[in-house]
């Protein structure tokens, strides 16, 4: 009889400790997930905001656009990501080669961060030298954000994306109007 | 007393390892996610190198430049994306470490023999560009590898069929992956020498004008193994013909070729300069050990495709209509150079030997002027089979190089780690 109760004793205790571990073990497992996924998530996102921008750059830079042309387009970016909302910044920079700078090359670092909680990742990808960034503040996502490119020739210099250069202009649209 | 305790023990045994079955399902699915994420990495520097044409954009034809300030392989004269310059490829085809070791030395200069099944081409060396270097322009110096190829997307194979009139040619053509294409459309130029001159000798050289270039066509389709018959009704000699084949599917075209001189019996070598609008022949004794050496006269052309889809014929000038290595002996290197509408060809050779108490019939060598044309396999970079690479994203595009289906391949991956997969 003695040894019924000690056994139940042991089986409890054994239960006990057995369900502590899986619960500490699977909660600290979750909020590891919950952060990488969240981090991966942010990471597609920033990856595919940076490979539209990217296509759009080579299709309006090809020879069959003529100059003067613009193109807008809807991101159709989601507004929430694992349920908070999120800002998206765009920097251009030229390419360091070591020391040097490579003004022929751009990389375009897209940069987005969730508001409300922790969690940013970012994105680069390659360009040619011809472009430039117009719109310099964060923008929040929302339904119709979208992107507007303007072929420039340089020759209008008061335009207000290109500014007189010879690039391709690029600016986030918010309600259909440029964002500087 | 010790039941209980076993029991208890798998009790926790049986915990722990759900816990770490459960931690494993879920660095699986933040492993896709990485993965993800890395393909459209891939996706985006594939689509940089095929869709730019890097800078300056003439980069490949600029035989003195071995470092562009950007890496792309664009042709940036072209309308339709996916168009690559045969310049680029041209360099990047210089850089494959297949033919860097075919090196050879002609009149103390040192070349490389591009040598693929019919065709043998000289290039210079020291216009290669250096892996490491292209990384560096592509901002992934450091921390990733790549290895990029280009394989014609047609296989065309041609081979010649015995027949009491005429010429006949069996083409087979098949896919990327080698399955048979049926009703590919089969255009093909049969090139031939004839000695009936309707006309004056355009080497100038009276007596010893080698036989005339004519050309012929004719068309077929392909059957449910793949395989068309082009026949010619024209008498063609030994070693002096050759037929070039462009067969059309689906919108991808592919070359094959016939030529009744192998390699190994040129009279003379091609040796071309990228950029340049000049081609030089050149005989070397010392090297070119399966040809007679000797006095050889001969007429070039050079065959361009024309807007009908068929070819023309166009002599070139040269500074001189004959070649002359001697006998062999003393190491004896001895060249011409022709200019003309060149890389958007053929280069069609008329050679024969007379003199120095040597004579041959004249025969017809061939080179494509274009690398397109030449089915060569291009590859650059490092091959992630070698370096044993893990996590390797590969993707494919088909891509034009002038007029020439080619299948791009790119393979991406982290440089930090020994791993496995990739391409084959």
């Amino acid at each position: 009889m003695p040894d019924v109760v000690i056994g139940n004793v042991i089986l409890t205790v054994a239960l006990a400790i057995a369900l502590l571990l899986f619960v500490a073990a699977s909660s600290g497992i979750s909020l590891i997930y919950t952060v990488r996924t969240r981090g991966e998530l942010l990471q597609s996102v920033a990856e595919q905001i940076a490979q539209i921008i990217q296509q759009s750059y080579l299709v309006v830079n090809n020879s069959e656009i003529s100059v003067g042309s613009n193109v807008t387009q809807v991101l159709g970016l989601p507004v929430q990501i694992a349920g908070y909302g999120y800002t998206i910044v765009v920097k251009t920079s030229p390419l360091l080669l070591g020391n040097t700078v490579d003004k022929h090359v751009t990389v375009l670092t897209v940069t987005i961060a969730l508001t409300g909680t922790y969690g940013s990742a970012s994105s680069s990808v390659l360009l040619g030298s011809n472009v430039y960034w117009y719109t310099q503040t964060a923008v929040t996502v929302t339904q119709g954000l979208g992107l507007l490119l303007d072929k420039c020739a340089g020759v209008l210099p008061n335009h207000p994306i290109c500014q007189g250069y010879d690039v391709i202009g690029f600016a986030f649209l918010v309600n259909s109007k440029a964002v500087s | 007393m010790i039941d209980y305790i076993a029991a208890a023990v798998g009790i926790v045994i049986v915990f722990i390892g759900g816990v770490f079955i459960f931690g494993g399902m879920l660095t699986n699915g933040v492993a896709n996610l990485e993965q993800k994420n890395s393909i459209m990495q891939a996706q985006s520097l594939f689509d940089y190198i095929l869709l730019t044409p890097g800078y300056p954009s003439n980069w490949g034809s600029n035989s003195s430049l071995t470092a562009p300030k950007a890496f792309g392989l664009a042709n940036a004269q072209a309308t339709q994306p996916y168009t690559l310059s045969q310049a680029d490829v041209m360099r990047l085809l210089v850089s494959s470490s297949q033919f860097q070791k075919n090196a050879i030395q002609i009149g103390g200069k040192t070349y490389l023999n591009l040598t693929e099944g019919l065709f043998s081409i000289l290039v210079p060396v020291g216009k290669t560009i250096n892996y490491t270097y292209v990384k560096k322009v592509l901002g992934i110096y450091g921390s990733y590898e790549f290895y990029l190829s280009l394989t014609p997307a047609l296989n065309v194979s041609v081979h010649p069929v015995s027949t009491s009139q005429g010429v006949k040619f069996s083409v087979k053509v098949t896919n990327f992956f080698g399955a048979p294409l049926p009703l590919a459309t089969l255009t093909g130029s049969l090139i031939y020498l004839s000695q009936t001159s309707q006309g004056g000798c355009p080497n100038k050289n009276g007596a010893n004008c080698p036989s005339l270039i004519y050309y012929s066509t004719a068309t077929a389709t392909t059957n449910l193994s793949g395989v068309g018959i082009l026949s010619f009704n024209t008498q063609v000699q030994p070693q002096s013909y050759a037929l070039i084949v462009q067969a059309s599917s689906s919108n991808l075209i592919g070359y094959g070729y016939y030529s009744s001189v192998t390699p190994s019996h040129l009279e003379a070598y091609a040796l071309l300069q990228p950029g340049s609008d000049n081609v030089t022949l050149m005989q070397h004794c010392a090297v070119v050990t399966t040809a007679s050496c000797g006095v050889d006269y001969f007429n070039v052309s050079n065959l361009i495709q024309n807007n009908s889809g068929g070819f023309s014929i166009i002599n070139l000038t040269c500074t001189r209509y004959w070649i002359n290595g001697g006998k062999g002996v003393g190491n004896v290197h001895s060249n011409s150079t022709c200019s003309g509408l060149l890389y958007n060809g053929f280069l069609l050779v008329s050679i024969k030997q007379t003199g120095n108490g040597q004579q041959s019939n004249t025969i017809l060598e061939i080179f494509p002027l274009n690398v397109a044309f030449a089915n060569l396999f291009v590859n650059f970079g490092l091959n992630p089979v070698s370096t044993h690479a893990i996590s390797v994203t590969t993707l494919t595009r088909v891509v034009v190089i002038s007029g020439v289906s080619y299948i791009a391949t790119f393979a991406y991956w982290p440089d930090q780690a020994q791993a496995y997969g990739g391409l084959s």
